[in-house]
């Protein structure tokens, strides 16, 4: 067992609307994927892609309406409380926004330890010995345990949100876009720090984000979404090196990342807005702003095939990096 | 030729008593038809610099000293009426969230009407709505007709972004100010937003001040790059320049710190270490010294912006690497 989250055939649906114009939305569908112990998987797709949802089932904070969800080999939906309770100690959560994760009438030693407390880890003592070993962890000074949120800045706050989920010694760690929120400066702090904890405690980490380039310095492997469905998967290299959806080639194109070195990178602008999963389009959802889009795309779905080893694609034209885009 | 011209501006904020400066003798020109983008990270005084051109800094905000003139017309003297004109009219300005600049009891097509009234009424009601037809057809809106009589919320992230800008031109502007207007859009929609812009600044001969906390975006726009750090400019500098070889520790450490989509890949980020300063308690000297790889005694002095060729660098190991 070498897999710290496995999920199979996820789909999870929303009622909306009422009475008659009540309907059901489709924010994952069928999403299958896995994360190593050790390992840094990227989920990437843009708003309304279904990541973040992904991301609540495989912690049983959301329901799946079907498919399952193991971590460390334990089945997790169906789980009872208290069974959930002691997958906690398993799996924790890094939140996007660190202004509104981090209760603001706490102090900082009260926040960190709370996991703690709850578990019942150990005497008071030793819990706070332990609150001061996290915060050294994290790159924190000592005093920070006396103080209280609003007193440090954004990328001190995301650092006090991984201590306290770090605070159990978790195996699995699900990252919801923990440094989009941060400053430029201070969001390669926060990468450095989570690629170094993952090193020192062999930490799996389910990583949600937008940004490519970020995800290219943090991710082993990465699974691209869009509406509700990955269309490509594959090593992080491979996949910013060779795109071959249409959709990760756009998205690669307009991410923003250092201009000026290497090769310049071909631009395209996809046009129009993701479609809503409310309304999603036929076939393969993508075909509405896909350049390479024939007849077939507006009719078929098409599966997710491995291309080449470990890498697959859920396209019926996949883009070939040798003659096209250069 | 300089239309817009910022000297030696000086913005203060009251907070508990005191008076914090957040923008502190910042000066730049803007010329006519030109895009500069000002990037910085928060605190930096980028925002309230936009502010204070269009005399929209919050109750709570004074502007201490320094000139803002358009046209060689002083805009900080003009009585609240005639700011009105401007404001709007030659200068308009997009903000980052759409849906909380855009009214949401009115559709577009009322608030494009209500700029158009303002700043360029028309006789007839059918050539007030042409109007609006070719707004939204200039921003790239389909469908242009039945998205006129929509309400804000209807409209995609994107599109209400777009109808915004298309608010924005209603008064003809010659100076649009966007305050990161992509940063609350998915990524493929941040691309099409800066197209736009660039489109709608070489079509119109309209100058752009783009203020952004996102180097990426600024490499496919801007003529000009101005780098703010706690309240000052530390750089101002052609983009091909800055992106190629930046003069200062800041601009230099801002632009290693993205991650590259191609290249080598780094074991490790090269970070910044520390956070920008409080404004209520700058350091001395230099205020990126004490983060300042390259810091040495010379900088417990304030260095002073000074031109080295195309640009302006406020450092004191600047030219000496």
């Amino acid at each position: 067992m070498d897999d710290a989250l496995r999920i199979d055939d996820l789909v999870k649906e929303y009622p909306i609307g009422s009475g008659r114009r009540r309907s059901i939305v489709r924010a994952v569908d069928g999403v299958s994927l896995r994360v190593r112990r050790g390992e840094t998987l990227a989920l990437v797709g843009e708003s309304g892609s279904g990541k973040t949802t992904t991301a609540l089932c495989a912690l049983a904070l959301e329901r799946p309406t079907s498919g399952e969800v193991w971590i460390d080999g334990r089945e997790v939906t169906g789980m009872s409380p208290k069974e959930l309770r002691s997958l906690r100690r398993q799996a924790q959560y890094i939140f996007q926004d660190p202004f509104a994760s981090l209760n603001p009438r706490m102090s900082v030693r009260e926040i960190v330890r709370e996991p703690l407390d709850i578990h019942r880890v150990g005497d008071s003592a030793g819990r706070d010995a332990r609150v001061a070993e996290l915060l050294g962890l994290v790159g924190l000074a000592g005093d920070a345990a006396a103080r209280s949120p609003h007193q440090f800045s954004g990328g001190q706050r995301q650092r006090i949100g991984i201590a306290r989920a770090l605070a159990l010694s978790p195996g699995l760690l699900v990252c919801d876009e923990p440094v989009s929120a941060l400053d430029v400066s201070v969001q390669a702090q926060v990468i450095n720090l989570l690629m170094d904890l993952q090193d020192e405690h062999d930490l799996a980490y389910l990583f949600i984000a937008h940004d490519l380039a970020v995800v290219r310095q943090i991710a082993h492997r990465v699974a691209v979404m869009y509406l509700g469905r990955i269309v490509e998967e594959g090593a992080a290299d491979e996949i910013c090196a060779k795109p071959r959806h249409p959709y990760t080639v756009a998205l690669m194109s307009a991410a923003p990342a250092r201009p000026g070195r290497g090769v310049h990178r071909e631009r395209i602008v996809l046009t129009g807005d993701p479609p809503s999963p409310i309304d999603p389009p036929s076939g393969c959802a993508f075909h509405t702003r896909c350049w390479k889009a024939a007849d077939t795309c507006r009719t078929v779905r098409p599966p997710l095939i491995e291309l080449d080893p470990g890498h697959a694609v859920a396209c019926h034209f996949p883009v070939r990096r040798d003659t096209e885009l250069g | 030729m300089d239309q817009l011209v910022v000297s030696d501006l000086v913005v203060e904020f009251a907070r508990a008593g005191h008076r914090v400066p957040v923008v502190r003798g910042v000066s730049f020109t803007l010329e006519r038809g030109r895009r500069v983008a000002v990037v910085g990270e928060s605190g930096s005084g980028k925002s309230v610099t936009a502010l204070a051109v269009t005399r929209l800094l919050p109750p709570t905000a004074s502007i201490r000293s320094g000139s803002i003139s358009l046209d060689g017309s002083d805009l900080l003297g003009l009585p609240e009426r005639s700011m009105e004109d401007i404001r709007g009219g030659r200068v308009a300005m997009v903000f980052q969230d759409a849906l909380t600049a855009l009214d949401p009891l009115f559709t577009i097509e009322q608030q494009i009407q209500a700029v158009l009234d303002r700043h360029a009424p028309r006789a007839s009601r059918q050539a007030r709505h042409d109007e609006c037809l070719e707004l939204m057809r200039a921003v790239g809106i389909s469908d242009p007709e039945r998205r006129l009589r929509a309400y804000p919320h209807e409209l995609s992230g994107g599109m209400r972004q777009r109808a915004l800008i298309a608010t924005a031109l209603a008064g003809d502007p010659e100076v649009l100010i966007a305050d990161e207007p992509t940063t609350a859009l998915d990524v493929t929609v941040q691309a099409q937003i800066v197209d736009l812009l660039r489109r709608l600044s070489d079509e119109r001969g309209m100058a752009v001040i783009l203020i952004t906390h996102d180097l990426g975006v600024v490499a496919d726009f801007a003529d000009r790059v101005v780098v703010m750090y706690a309240g000052r400019i530390v750089e101002d500098a052609p983009a091909d320049e800055l992106f190629e070889s930046p003069a200062h520790p800041y601009s230099a450490a801002l632009l290693d710190s993205l991650p590259s989509l191609d290249g080598p890949r780094m074991r490790r980020l090269p970070s910044i270490g520390g956070a920008p300063p409080d404004p209520a308690a700058l350091p001395a000297g230099c205020s990126f010294a004490p983060r300042c790889a390259r810091a040495t005694g010379e900088c417990d002095s304030e260095p002073v912006l000074v031109t080295i060729g195309a640009r302006r660098v406020a450092c004191h190991h600047a030219g000496t690497a």
